[in-house]
């Protein structure tokens, strides 16, 4: 797997993550779990979202490159 | 019957959450621009909207009396609400829904102006940040970061007839206008001067009907046992 498509999975892995935190904290009244969203949720949710940036530079840097002699001979 | 705002935001979630796995599940066959459309809707558009509406609802949600008291510390404060004695005013303001019974807690500690609330919720993450990492102070130890401020009682009362009307409101020459200027306090001029009893509060007469009534309003046990 390219280097930009093992990012997109990370980003959509760790979002699954954040979102996982915010479903599970999102009916409760207390602020145990207003940390959880805050310190665990939205961190995850962002790291995911700066790792699909770097999905997306990375597959442009991909298409940029010239193809490899050993690639191109595969 | 109408769907929650909370239960909407779930939803919101849960399709986030699907589209999402959905992305990880294919990322490696991933081509088409269709594709890249969908992963930026996926992975940008519905996270960052379920993100922000879930800060709403946590927003809300720290707003109500059931989330103020969940600390251990706030108990008595709590407990305060249900004193059987008119001349406390948070006990005769709650039992009375004069205040929201669900805000009855943000209802008098907001500062009513224009960026009064975010103090407030600010002042409460700060509050939060002690009670899990830092030292709580022991409740007759808790006050006030400043003198409460007429203000926060004027925001109701102002112009209602028993306030404009009341006697008590005018034994003196210019005794209303001072109160308007909070330059006479509320509370601190031996006029209301019974808030919160938080530390003689377990020799205080309890309201009859404390138990039912903080369950109904979702408040922790330690309120009201």
């Amino acid at each position: 797997m390219s280097v930009a498509k093992s990012r997109l999975r990370w980003a959509a892995l760790l979002i699954c993550a954040g979102l996982i935190v915010f479903l599970a904290t999102l009916f409760s009244v207390h602020p145990l779990y207003f940390i959880a969203y805050a310190m665990i949720g939205c961190p995850l949710v962002l790291l995911g979202m700066f790792f699909y940036l770097a999905a997306l530079w990375a597959d442009r840097k991909e298409k940029l490159e010239p193809e490899s002699p050993s690639r191109r001979a595969g | 019957m109408p769907l929650s705002t909370t239960a909407l935001i779930a939803l919101l979630v849960i399709i986030s959450l699907m589209l999402a796995a959905a992305v990880a599940w294919r990322a490696a066959h991933m081509r088409a621009p269709v594709d890249q459309v969908l992963t930026f809707g996926a992975l940008i558009l519905l996270p960052g909207f379920a993100m922000w509406a879930s800060f709403t609802q946590h927003m809300a949600s720290s707003e109500t009396t059931r989330f103020c008291l969940s600390c251990h510390v706030m108990h008595n404060y709590g407990k305060s609400l249900y004193i059987n004695d008119p001349s406390f005013i948070p006990a005769k303001h709650f039992q009375n829904h004069w205040v929201p019974q669900n805000k009855a807690c943000f209802t008098c500690h907001t500062d009513y102006t224009m960026f009064g609330d975010y103090r407030a919720k600010l002042r409460g993450l700060r509050h939060v940040y002690v009670e899990y990492f830092g030292k709580v102070p022991s409740p007759n130890k808790i006050k006030l970061y400043t003198p409460y401020n007429n203000r926060e009682c004027l925001h109701c009362h102002a112009g209602a007839r028993n306030f404009e009307e009341a006697k008590g409101h005018h034994k003196k020459p210019g005794m209303m206008a001072a109160i308007q200027a909070n330059r006479l306090s509320c509370l601190n001029s031996n006029c209301h001067e019974f808030i919160h009893d938080r530390t003689g509060i377990a020799q205080d007469p309890i309201w009859k009907g404390a138990a039912a009534d903080a369950a109904a309003n979702g408040l922790p046990k330690g309120v009201w046992k």
